[in-house]
Order: structure tokens, then C-alpha cells, then sequence
């Protein structure tokens, strides 16, 4: 019976050609475009150039050397603030008068620099500057040091320098797309759970279908059964159809993170997502199903089912800034933690039987406890027949 | 044979305790047609539902054939059909014959089975031409065909009927009595609500009346004709309301 519960549930499902489209293609799309976006944006090798609006009144020596400083392209206006707020430029900077030849004779004019604090441009622009002034200005204090005989040494009592324990450059392609493979693949998961969840369950109390299948002698265990399960095909086809898509787009479609996951490690990468993403789907199909039981109509489900779809962030957000050997048991034994916390840890290439264990341990103990309440709910005609009851 | 002992049925709605049936008994004999009247919100889903197996009593018991359902739930349901309202339990994204073959399964009729009676019941309403297309664009009169023949696809000895004609056109309506006649020909426990009184008084031997609740009548037409002195089931039945016995 749960078969037959099933394959007539799919088949409707997959007759919804507008929400198959739009719960599963259109989002899958978007994700991928999304990487594309994240490559153009972080692998870009042509670097940036910023303009710098200086004022008119500036020498032409000192407009000359600003002139030759790398990624930086100056500009001569009346109002250089004006300028950087019309969007004509990225900093605006007002150097004393004569600012090199003050240099030259042992002065200390001073550099006055004016940016949008809110933009990542123009702290982009700021950075570059700062350089190029911060070693102008070594150079300086160096020449004279030896102008007056002293040792640059003596003013400088100690050294030091912050290193990365990152190996290589793929590193920094790893930490983007542990941020978007999750984004990807769960979010994947869950917009095609909802559709389906809400109208086989609140759907069909709405519609009244349900009263002429409890009419039928199928088990009401069996039913739940029949339908939560044609809910996590669905997600976890989704989630294994997005992590196919990922792993092809990343590559073959791009530069920057194709080196991320090694070609001896796509099979595997792929195998072993699917079994967290079917623990998380099937987990999702569960909750879905709870909330679509507990609702009258498809718009009510709707109602309960929409904060899963932003709730799932939270543990994205904060499991964003953890590393990969910072994750602990307890990141893995956390339904819907683990998840972002088992993606991560494939991305950095660390494949551990007892993580892929205690994601699918926790998810089956947490659908466990909720089909008991399901079946609980099932057999009581306020919750399976609505209100109407 | 159905007997209602004593049923009463309160639902919990916030902090308050609606009863929507209170203590009611009767009972119906084999291949008898009985019409279920009563106001909008008197109980009669409400009791059928619970005839039905799908709604279980608060307060009482309800046998089919000396067994209480309670008991033998899933032997009952195999002997009843119902159908609630004019047009529903189907799935539109389904064609008829899918949503036929799809219940017959869940009752557990064989495949062969399932299509030699799926071809009857196209022939018997009519349904050859548009059983293989998909429900969602049929009209209310086709919908409501696909809908009966669900009900009996598993050939049930008792059909439940609820407000079967309601929003039905003059031809569907009449399509329905007519399948009504037949299947009392064919000796099935009929009983049906209705708040049309004049397809009552056309299709049924007994009545029971419900109100608020209660059990205003029950028992054989003409004896209520005799009773009160008319054949105006119209006035009866309020009258019988003002009374309440």
C-alpha cells in the first residue's frame, strides 16, 4: 500500500510542471549563476582601477607622482569631496602645496584623504593608497636615517609578520565555496520539499481527498508513510541533482575553483553528499510534514512552512565563520548544523566516517520522534480531517 | 443492518466544547434508502463521518452487521462508500481511470479486476469518452460521475451520501436519483443527507431527522405523513423543529 500511496503521489507531483519549475529549476539556476557571479567577483585577474579626484590647484610634481602609483587613476577637479559624492571617484585627496619638494627639504606636509566608509570600493581604493603611501613613506624615513647617520634599526626595537597557515591558493577557494555549496544544495532541499509537503498533506484536507482516502482501509501509518516519502524524494532529488550541477559547474565552467574538489575525489564527493543530503532531506520532509498536517489549507501550510525557508540561515551564518578543524561532535550531532557542518568539511577534502555517521544517526532519531507525532496526529480527526472536523 | 447506540460527538474548539451530536440512536436495515435531514450544521457530516469509520464517537457505539466499527475498522471499511459533497475525493492532475485505479488499489482489487470494473462504470455513466483525460478541466457534472464511481469502485453493501446534489445542474441531479433507484435495485443499504425535501420524499423509504444535534425522527415516510396529517415534508420537517420530537 505504501508504494502504491507513493508512486500515485509522485506522479501527481511531477504533473505540477509549474511547481516543479519553480521550486526546483528556477532555484537551481539562480544557485548556479551564483557561482559564476562569486568567480567573476573574487577571481578577478585584471586589477581594479580606482580614481583619485585631486584639486586643481595641485603642482603639477606631486600630480605626476601620484599619477604613475599602480591601480590608481587621478583626477584633477574643483571639488574632488563633491566628486567622490556625485560617484565620479572613489577617494578624494588634498595634499599640501608643494607636497614632494616639502618632502624633499625635510618637511612633513600633510595628506588629508576623503572616502565613503560604506563602500567596499572605496575601502578597496583606501587600502591600495595606503600602501603606496606607506612604503613612499618608508623609503623616506630610510633616506633620512642615512641623511643624518643613523640606524634604521635602532627605531625599529622589533620585527613581525602574520603569516597564513593556508598551503596554497585553493584554500581561499575552498573557504568560498564551503560558503556556496551549502547555499546551493540545502536550499535546494527545501524549496522542493514545500510545494509538495503542503499540498499532499493540507492539500488534500482542503480539497477533501483526504476523507476518501482514510475511507479506504490503508493504515493511516501507511499513508503518512506513502506521502512523506514521495516529499523526501523530491528534496533529496533535488539536493543530489544541485550537487551534481555544483560540482560539474565548478568544474568545468570555471577557473578559480575548478582545483577545489580534485577529479579523483568528484565520485566520492558526490556519493558522499548524497548521504547527507538524504538524511537532510528526509529530515526536512519530516518538519514539513508536521507543519503541513498541523495546517486547514495550502495557504495556511504556506504560512507555517515560509520561515523554514530563512530559518535554515541561522546555523549557515554561524557555522560561516568556523573552520573546517574548528568543527566539533557537537557540530555533527545537530540536525540541520550538521548538514552545513558535513558540506564544509567535503569541501576542505576531509571525508570521515564518523561524521557522515552521526549526520545520519541524529537525522534518523530526529524522524523518528517526529513520525511517532505524526502517526499521533494521524489517528486524531482535528489535525488529519482540518477544521472542519 | 447499521445501529447508532446512544452516539454523542463534542469537538474542542480553543477553551469551549461544541457538541455537534448529542446521543443519538437508530438503526437501518439491510438495502434500505434513508434520507438524513437536517438544517446546515445539525451533525448529519458529522454523523456520517462516524458511520464512516473516519470520525470515532465520543460517547457511544456504532455496529454494521452486529460488528462494532470501532473494532473491525478496516473489515467495515471495505463494505461502505462514501462520498462527502457532489464532486470530491479526486485529484485533478489525475485522469479518471487514475484516480479510479488508484482507490480500487488501495482497496486491494487486483489490476485485472480494477480495469474490468473501471469499464463498467465508464459504460454505466457514461464516462468512456473523457476517462483518459486529466480531471482538473472536467465540468461539475462530469466530476461528480468520477466521484460515485470512486464510491462504489469496490463495490460497497452501504453508501453514505453527503448533500450529493448540492450545487449539481437539473440533468446531474437527475443522473444521481436515477443511480440512486438502481443501486436500491441491487439490494444496497442506502443513506444520504439531503436538504431538498422533494428528492427525499422521491428516493426514500425512512427518514431520520437531526436538529442541533438531536434526533428529531426517525422511521418510515408515510408513517410521518400519517402523523402529522400531511405529506408536506417541507412543513413537517419544521414543524418537527419548532417541537423538537
Amino acid at each position: 500500500m505504501i508504494w502504491t500511496i507513493y508512486k500515485k503521489e509522485l506522479i501527481d507531483s511531477l504533473r505540477d510542471r509549474k511547481t516543479i519549475m519553480l521550486s526546483i529549476l528556477i532555484p537551481m539556476l539562480f544557485s548556479l549563476g551564483m557561482v559564476f557571479f562569486y568567480e567573476a567577483f573574487f577571481f578577478n585577474d585584471s586589477p581594479e582601477k580606482y580614481t583619485v579626484a585631486v584639486e586643481n590647484t595641485m603642482d603639477d610634481e606631486t600630480y605626476t607622482w601620484f599619477s604613475q602609483l599602480d591601480s590608481l587613476t587621478v583626477s584633477k577637479v574643483t571639488d574632488p569631496i563633491q566628486t567622490v559624492k556625485d560617484g565620479e571617484a572613489t577617494i578624494a585627496l588634498y595634499a599640501e602645496v608643494d607636497f614632494l619638494d616639502k618632502i624633499e627639504q625635510g618637511g612633513s606636509p600633510t595628506i588629508d584623504i576623503y572616502v565613503d566608509q560604506f563602500s567596499q570600493k572605496g575601502e578597496q581604493a583606501t587600502s591600495t593608497l595606503n600602501t603606496h603611501l606607506n612604503t613612499f613613506k618608508e623609503a623616506v624615513q630610510q633616506k633620512r636615517y642615512e641623511n643624518f647617520n643613523l640606524d634604521a634599526e635602532v627605531f625599529e626595537p622589533f620585527q613581525f609578520s602574520i603569516n597564513s597557515i593556508s598551503e596554497s591558493e585553493e584554500d581561499a577557494s575552498s573557504f568560498l565555496l564551503s560558503i556556496l555549496a551549502p547555499l546551493i544544495i540545502v536550499m535546494s532541499i527545501i524549496t522542493a520539499g514545500i510545494p509538495t509537503s503542503n499540498d499532499i498533506f493540507a492539500g488534500e484536507k482542503e480539497r477533501n481527498t483526504m476523507e476518501a482516502l482514510l475511507m479506504t482501509p490503508v493504515k493511516g501509518t501507511s499513508i503518512l508513510f506513502g506521502k512523506w516519502l514521495t516529499v523526501s524524494t523530491l528534496s533529496t532529488f533535488s539536493g543530489i541533482l544541485a550537487t551534481v550541477m555544483f560540482v560539474v559547474t565548478t568544474k568545468f565552467f570555471t577557473e578559480g575553483l575548478t582545483n577545489v574538489i580534485p577529479d579523483d575525489k568528484v565520485v566520492s564527493f558526490i556519493g558522499v553528499m548524497s548521504i547527507g543530503v538524504l538524511a537532510f532531506g528526509s529530515l526536512v520532509s519530516s518538519i514539513m510534514m508536521m507543519l503541513s498536517l498541523l495546517a486547514n489549507t495550502v495557504k495556511e501550510a504556506g504560512n507555517y512552512t515560509s520561515p523554514l525557508s530563512i530559518l535554515w540561515m541561522i546555523p549557515f551564518l554561524l557555522l560561516m565563520g568556523v573552520s573546517v578543524n574548528e568543527l566539533t561532535t557537537t557540530h555533527f550531532l545537530i540536525p540541520f548544523f550538521n548538514i552545513f557542518a558535513l558540506i564544509k568539511q567535503l569541501i576542505f577534502g576531509v571525508y570521515s566516517i564518523e561524521s557522515i555517521g552521526m549526520v545520519v544517526g541524529s537525522s534518523i532519531l530526529v524522524i523518528a520522534i517526529l513520525f511517532l507525532l505524526g502517526s499521533f496526529m494521524f489517528k486524531k480527526d482535528r489535525w488529519v480531517l482540518g477544521k472542519g472536523a | 443492518m447499521i445501529e447508532v447506540n446512544n452516539v454523542s460527538k463534542q469537538f474542542k474548539e480553543k477553551k469551549k466544547t461544541i457538541a455537534a451530536v448529542k446521543d443519538v440512536s437508530f438503526s437501518i436495515s439491510k438495502g434500505e434508502i434513508v434520507g438524513l435531514l437536517g438544517e446546515n450544521g445539525a451533525g448529519k457530516t458529522t454523523l456520517l463521518r462516524m458511520i464512516s469509520t473516519i470520525m470515532e464517537p465520543t460517547n457511544g457505539s456504532i455496529k454494521i452487521n452486529g460488528i462494532d466499527i470501532s473494532k473491525k475498522t478496516m473489515g467495515i471499511k471495505q463494505k461502505i462508500g462514501v462520498l462527502f459533497g457532489s464532486e470530491t475525493g479526486l485529484y485533478d492532475r489525475l485522469s479518471a481511470r487514475e484516480n479510479l485505479a488508484y482507490f480500487s488499489s488501495l482497496y486491494g482489487i487486483s489490476k485485472h479486476e480494477t480495469n474490468v470494473r473501471i469499464d463498467q462504470l465508464a459504460v454505466r455513466f457514461g464516462m468512456k469518452d473523457y476517462i483518459d483525460r486529466r480531471v482538473g478541466g472536467y465540468s461539475k457534472g462530469m466530476r461528480q460521475k468520477v466521484a460515485i464511481a470512486r464510491t462504489l469502485i469496490h463495490d460497497p453493501d452501504i453508501i453514505l451520501f453527503d448533500e450529493p446534489t448540492t450545487g449539481l445542474d437539473i440533468s446531474s441531479a437527475n443522473m444521481f436519483r436515477e443511480l440512486v433507484h438502481q443501486l436500491r435495485k441491487e439490494g444496497k443499504t442506502i443513506v444520504f443527507s439531503s436538504h431538498i425535501m422533494e428528492e427525499v420524499k422521491l428516493l426514500c423509504q425512512s427518514i431520520i431527522m437531526i436538529h442541533k444535534g438531536e434526533l428529531v425522527y426517525q422511521g418510515d415516510i408515510d408513517e410521518l405523513y400519517k402523523q402529522e396529517e400531511s405529506e408536506d415534508l417541507n412543513y413537517i420537517f419544521m414543524s418537527r423543529l419548532v417541537r423538537g420530537a
